[in-house]
């Protein structure tokens, strides 16, 4: 049992401030009240009268204000709450061990791991809480962080975690590649503190805490002897018309000159049918431990100023080793380090898909003049920039005494003509139709004239088509009806009559704009650039956004088809938009197709967290588990003596007062 | 001076009120006061038997015709007192509290108009520091009376006075001719009664008016209080006290004032002098027609 006094709420403290204010007082209370009279003559016969003041009576006032003071003192100690702590000893060992499964305790070193050894240490740990007659829990602490075993005490259950620790020790999975989640892992802990206050953790990890809360013991783990070279990031972008490769790499736990070597798989095809060549060239630094160097490739220019940075490197791409597109980028380090997992590194991305978009409109006057409507030839002028690092739109004007291609083409645009028949092999954009083309679902009814009137937009759901779009905002002043059937969604409405549905199934994909860009205020609005980039992101989203993720980050997945098939997933992907989380580093390919054709496939590469490449990593504090009641420990109020002593001390003051004024 | 109780219709009152002085006294010729002596007065008093050389007109030959002696028909005598009003004029008369000043100068004023109206001889002293004023000389008659309190309101109330100095000094008090009074809060230092027995000595018939205001009777302050006395000439004169008043200290400030006036009122006793003591808040109607009255003074 131990016993100690302790404040419950140490900032009632605060209140002897009160005896501070006291003294105040005393110091600046009124002086002698001057009061002028006829003659102080009985007053002076009256002191004779007065009974003499015992000896006490000088000491009066000193008791006074003794007892105001110690009545305040008395106030903030009941403000403070003070009380006897109790605690009961702990009766049996409950335990429990966190071992550490980040990415950085794949870390070997003579053929074990870290993992491996904090395992070991479990084990033994389990034998002896067990022998005690304790219970233990193991938590293994990832990026999602879960019990192996929880609260085990009873004979059955301390044979099977230990056979899941022993499993453990041959299991090449058991330990993850991503980050530990302390946050998640303490709410655990908290689930056993909760039942067992006096509950002992012991967290092995290869992570140096500086501050340590009570009540958690860190086991480290580390030996000397590891030591990392990691590709912490790497990124290619297009500058000058060719690709700048940023290459950042560390050491650690030793001082190493490190070689980056580089490839490049299919670098500059003439077409889309040609492979491109395969370049390769290599660099090498020497890396002071624990700092960041970074590599640049690039072709080197006349005007272009070198940083003095003993932290970057600059490599000159000569006139075979730059390269303006590519399928891949491998980068690796050939270095027997005590942690590969970070050895490598993939880019992807650098070729982009064609999009062919055919635009065909009644404006069209000439063969040789450009643009049959400039509202439409400049949206899509806009958006073909706007889409440069996914798409690579084609856009094909139909020009007069020029019949529309039906096939061929990824996206359709018929303004006002419409074809008598749609493709289909394309998403179709009906922009102001005349007539319903057969199997659009479309009956197209009257023309509404308003005259000079502006009728505005109504919404009438919502919609990803009608995103940062305020449907007041557009008017018309003529549209015609069109009675969509029910594969369309009416997205926006002018006068109860439909102005823009779409349609987005497997057989069909089209768009509807009912309305004339000439008869409406439209173009002169930003919502006129949202529509159509609405439009865009609706029928052709990006599948992936970016090309390298880290381990147990949530990667956002869209589809222009029905499915994505995954490498390594049995399961294809069916309902979009949704989110994947990998948790094994290394390259993936998605397969994809679109309803009409199939697609290109989609390279991703699963890094582990830069911060795990850091194999002897200090943080500043490691956060501990609330503790909401500590069971076991019981207070004795003290609030109550306290109170007593305060009504006691304002009687005696009372009292005080009352033989002062006699 | 603010406050004053002297006009016509005050004065009006007094005229049915006359003083009620001893009989024993000698006084002068004249006069209304009826005394022991044998005079002129058509009010038999008593016999004698004739003696040599007394007027033989006044023998009562009734008497003779019963007796065959010879008896004298004696009459009562009629004199003319003088009235001495001393007046305190000390600062803690009103210098702060002007009321207080105002009711002395009435009662003073009231006793001298009763006694013009019996034909007695009437003089007012005013008592500052060790020697006594007397501006008007000796007030016969209302007239001289009327223009002397005229000038009453122009009073100035201050400085200390020394009240036995002040009797002793007066080169004219007198020898069983009559009354003194001495209005006065008696709050002093100075021996008072060595001037009461000063003029016993000379057979006066002496009246002590104490003159108190309310807040000297009960005062109503108290805590912590510096008392500026009205006598004081600065902040450190002795007289002033710094203390603090608790209940206790007012209890003792009752008892002394009341031991003051009990002494007061067992020293006069013994001397066959009148004394009452007045609060300012008491209608000075009620001190005529009911102190003075219930004392014997007026009749």
């Amino acid at each position: 049992m131990i016993t100690y006094f302790d404040l419950l709420v140490p900032l009632g403290l605060l209140g002897l401030l009160g005896v501070l204010a006291l003294i105040i007082i005393y110091i600046i209370r009124p002086n002698y009240q001057v009061k002028h009279v006829s003659s102080t003559f009985v007053w002076k016969l009256s002191l004779r009268y007065r009974r003499k003041r015992p000896p006490t009576s000088k000491l009066r006032n000193i008791l006074i204000f003794l007892c105001q003071v110690l009545a305040l003192t008395s106030i903030a100690g009941i403000l403070a709450m003070p009380a006897i702590v109790h605690e009961n000893e702990i009766i049996a060992d409950d335990v429990i061990a966190i071992i550490d499964t980040s990415a950085s305790m794949n870390t070997l070193n003579e053929g074990e791991s870290r993992f491996q050894r904090a395992v070991d240490e479990v084990i033994q740990l389990s034998d002896s809480v067990f022998s005690q007659g304790g219970s233990m829990s193991v938590i293994m602490a990832d990026d999602t962080p879960s019990f192996l075993g929880r609260r085990v005490s009873t004979a059955a259950a301390r044979l099977e975690l230990s056979n899941a620790l022993d499993e453990l020790l041959y299991d090449d999975m058991g330990c993850a590649y991503g980050s530990c989640n302390i946050d998640a892992t303490m709410e655990l802990c908290e689930e056993v503190l909760s039942e067992n206050p006096s509950t002992k953790i012991y967290f092995y990890t290869d992570t140096t805490y500086l501050y340590v809360p009570e009540g958690i013991e860190v086991v480290p783990i580390t030996n000397q002897n590891e030591w990392n070279a990691a590709i912490l990031n790497a990124t290619a972008t297009l500058e000058d018309g060719y690709y700048v490769l940023t290459v950042e790499v560390a050491t650690y736990g030793q001082d190493i000159e490190l070689e980056l070597n580089v490839q490049v798989t299919g670098a500059n095809p003439i077409d889309m049918e040609d492979v491109g060549t395969e370049i390769e060239f290599s660099d090498a630094v020497f890396c002071n431990r624990d700092t960041t160097k970074t590599f640049v490739f690039r072709q080197f220019t006349a005007d272009m100023i070198i940083p003095d940075d003993e932290n970057l490197r600059y490599y000159d791409l000569g006139l075979t080793q730059r390269f303006y597109s590519f399928s891949d980028i491998t980068i690796s380090i050939n270095e027997m380090d005590s942690f590969r997992e970070d050895n490598n590194f993939y880019i992807y991305g650098g070729r982009k898909e064609p999009i062919k978009i055919q635009y065909s409109s009644s404006m069209s006057t000439a063969p040789d003049v450009p643009g049959p409507n400039p509202f439409v030839n400049n949206i899509l002028g806009t958006l073909k920039k706007s889409f440069n690092d996914r798409y690579d739109f084609q856009v094909t004007e139909v020009r007069q005494g020029t019949e529309p291609a039906l096939q061929g083409f990824d996206f359709y645009i018929f303004e006002h003509n419409m074809p008598q028949t749609l493709p289909n092999d394309g998403v179709i954009l009906l922009f102001d139709p005349d007539i319903a083309p057969k199997g659009s679902g479309l009956t197209v009814g009257v023309e509404r004239n308003y005259q000079t009137r502006q009728m505005p937009f109504s919404e009438e759901m919502a919609h990803p088509m009608l995103e940062h779009i305020v449907a007041d905002n557009i008017t018309v002043s003529r549209f015609r009806t069109i009675r969509p059937d029910a594969n369309y969604e009416i997205l926006l409405t002018c006068d109860t009559s439909p102005v823009v549905m779409v349609s987005k199934s497997e057989i069909t994909q089209i768009a509807v704009f009912a309305f004339s860009v000439h008869n409406s205020n439209i173009s002169r609005t930003p919502e006129w650039l949202f529509l159509w980039h609405n439009l865009f992101e609706y029928y052709l989203p990006a599948t992936v956004t970016g090309n390298a993720f880290e381990v147990g980050e949530e990667i956002a997945l869209n589809s222009r088809g029905p499915q994505l098939i995954i490498d390594g997933e049995e399961e294809p992907i069916t309902e979009f938009p949704t989110t994947i989380t990998k948790h094994i580093p290394g390259p993936y390919r998605i397969q994809q197709s679109s309803y009409f054709k199939d697609l290109p496939n989609i390279d991703i590469f699963i890094k582990v967290p830069a911060r795990e490449s850091n194999i002897f990593r200090v943080e500043d504090s490691l956060k501990g588990p609330f503790k909401e009641v500590v069971k076991g420990t019981t207070f004795d109020d003290l609030m109550v003596y306290l109170a007593a002593a305060l009504v006691a001390l304002l009687f005696l003051e009372w009292w005080l007062q009352s033989r002062e004024n006699k | 001076m603010k406050f004053s109780y002297l006009n016509d219709a005050f004065f009006s009152r007094l005229e049915t009120l006359s003083l009620n002085l001893r009989s024993n006294l000698a006084g002068y010729f004249g006069g209304k006061h009826l005394v022991k002596t044998y005079g002129q007065t058509v009010e038999f008093a008593d016999f004698r038997e004739y003696q040599l050389g007394d007027d033989i007109r006044r023998i009562d030959w009734n008497l003779f015709s019963r007796f065959e002696k010879y008896f004298l028909r004696l009459f009562t005598d009629e004199r003319q007192m003088q009235v001495q009003v001393f007046l305190d004029c000390s600062a803690s008369m009103g210098k702060d509290n002007p009321e207080k000043g105002a009711y002395a100068i009435a009662t003073a004023a009231a006793l001298g108009f009763l006694a013009v109206q019996n034909m007695d001889k009437l003089s007012f002293h005013f008592m500052r520091e060790n020697a006594s004023e007397n501006p008007f000389g000796t007030i016969v008659g209302k007239n001289a009376f009327f223009r002397a309190i005229g000038t009453f309101e122009n009073l100035e109330l201050g400085e200390d006075s020394d009240i036995a100095a002040c009797i002793a000094s007066c080169p004219d008090t007198g020898e069983n001719n009559g009354l003194t009074v001495i209005v006065s809060d008696f709050f002093t230092e100075s021996n008072w009664k060595k001037a009461v027995d000063y003029l016993c000595y000379k057979k006066r018939q002496v009246l002590l008016i104490q003159v108190l205001a309310p807040e000297e009777i009960d005062p109503t302050y108290d805590g912590r209080v510096h008392l500026i006395d009205s006598e004081s000439v600065d902040e450190a004169d002795p007289k002033n006290m710094k203390f603090r008043i608790t209940p206790g200290l007012q209890k003792a400030y009752e008892m002394a004032l009341n031991d003051m006036r009990q002494d007061m009122q067992t020293f006069c006793t013994k001397r066959g002098v009148g004394f009452i003591s007045v609060a300012t808040n008491t209608p000075i109607e009620r001190v005529l027609f009911g102190e003075l009255l219930k004392g014997g003074i007026m009749s």
